[in-house]
C-alpha cells in the first residue's frame, strides 16, 4: 500500500489525497497519476505505508 | 493490405498519408482495445490505468485524423467514426485474449508507436512534429505501466510468465514489420529522422532489457 500526497500550488502544503495498492514503485506511480487526476497538480509524491513510523497508536 | 488500394484510400496513397493514417488508426484501435479492460483488469487500480491509457490513445488518434484530412482532403473516410478502411495492425482488430495480451501490446506496440513519434519529433512537417511532442509527453506513464506489469507477471508463476512470453512472441513479428511504415522518402524529406532498421533497433534496445529481466526471450 502506498500513501499519496499532492498539492495544487507550490505555496500550499502537500495534502494526503489517498492510497494505491501496488507491488512496486513503477506501478504505484502509474496508479497514483491515473486515479488522482482530478486536479492539475504541481507536485505529487508517494511512499510505502510500511515505511511509516508510528508516533501514536491508540 | 491488398495490392490494389481501395478508392477510399486513394487520397492517402503517399508515404506521408500512409504514415499518418497508420499512426492514427493504430492509436485509435489501441485505445479501443485498452478501453475494453476498464472494467475487467486484474485490480481496480489497473482498471483505472487502462481507462486513462485508453483515453490518452484515443485522444492521440483524434489529434491525428485532422492531419490526415489536411493531407488527403475532407472525406468521411478520414474521420474515426465514419472511416471504413482502417490500416491498423491485425492483432488490434480483435479483442485481447487476456491480460498478458494487454501487457504485451502495451510493451511492444505502444513502444513501437512511440519510437516512430520520437523520429517525427523534429520533423520538417511541423504539424506532425507538434503532435509527436505532445503525444510523447504522455507515453512515459504507459511505459512504466508495461514495465511494471511485465515484472509483476514474470514472478507470479511459470505458467503466467509463459503466457506473457507467448503473447509477446505472437505480436513481435508484425510489430517489427510495421516499422517499415518509415519509408525512405520520409527520411530523405526530413519527416522522420530514422528509417525502419534504425527504428527496429531503437525498439529492440528499449524492450529487450525488460524482456530479459523478466526471463523472457528477447526480440
Amino acid at each position: 500500500m502506498w500513501e499519496v500526497y499532492a498539492r495544487r500550488k507550490f505555496e500550499e502544503p502537500l495534502s494526503h489525497v489517498g492510497t494505491v495498492a501496488a507491488d512496486e514503485p513503477d506501478l504505484a506511480q502509474v496508479y497514483a497519476r491515473t486515479i488522482f487526476n482530478e486536479f492539475t497538480w504541481v507536485e505529487m509524491v508517494l511512499y510505502p505505508r510500511v515505511s511509516a513510523l508510528s508516533v501514536l497508536d491508540t | 493490405m491488398s495490392e490494389t488500394r481501395p478508392a477510399a484510400l486513394a487520397g492517402i496513397d503517399t508515404d506521408l498519408g500512409v504514415l499518418v493514417a497508420g499512426l492514427a488508426d493504430n492509436k485509435y484501435f489501441l485505445g479501443r482495445r485498452y478501453a475494453e479492460w476498464c472494467t475487467s483488469a486484474p485490480t481496480l487500480e489497473s482498471a483505472v490505468a487502462a481507462a486513462a491509457m485508453a483515453q490518452d490513445e484515443i485522444g492521440h488518434a483524434r489529434s491525428l485524423y485532422p492531419l490526415l484530412r489536411e493531407i488527403a482532403g475532407d472525406s468521411p473516410e478520414y474521420e474515426a467514426e465514419t472511416r471504413t478502411h482502417f490500416t491498423n495492425v491485425s492483432f488490434l482488430s480483435h479483442e485481447f485474449g487476456g491480460w498478458p495480451d494487454f501487457i504485451a501490446t502495451n510493451l511492444l506496440f505502444d513502444s513501437a508507436l512511440s519510437v516512430v513519434f520520437e523520429a517525427a519529433r523534429d520533423a520538417s512537417f511541423r504539424e506532425l512534429a507538434q503532435r509527436a511532442r505532445r503525444i510523447l509527453e504522455e507515453e512515459p506513464l504507459h511505459w512504466l505501466h508495461a514495465e511494471g506489469w511485465v515484472r509483476r507477471l514474470s514472478v507470479r508463476s511459470a505458467p503466467v510468465r509463459a503466457a506473457l512470453g507467448r503473447a509477446v512472441a505472437g505480436i513481435a513479428p508484425e510489430t517489427l514489420q510495421w516499422l517499415d511504415i518509415a519509408a525512405p522518402g520520409l527520411v530523405s524529406d526530413g519527416v522522420l529522422s530514422a528509417g525502419p532498421d534504425e527504428l527496429r533497433a531503437s525498439l529492440v534496445a528499449r524492450v529487450n532489457p525488460v524482456l530479459e529481466g523478466a526471463g523472457l526471450p528477447p526480440l
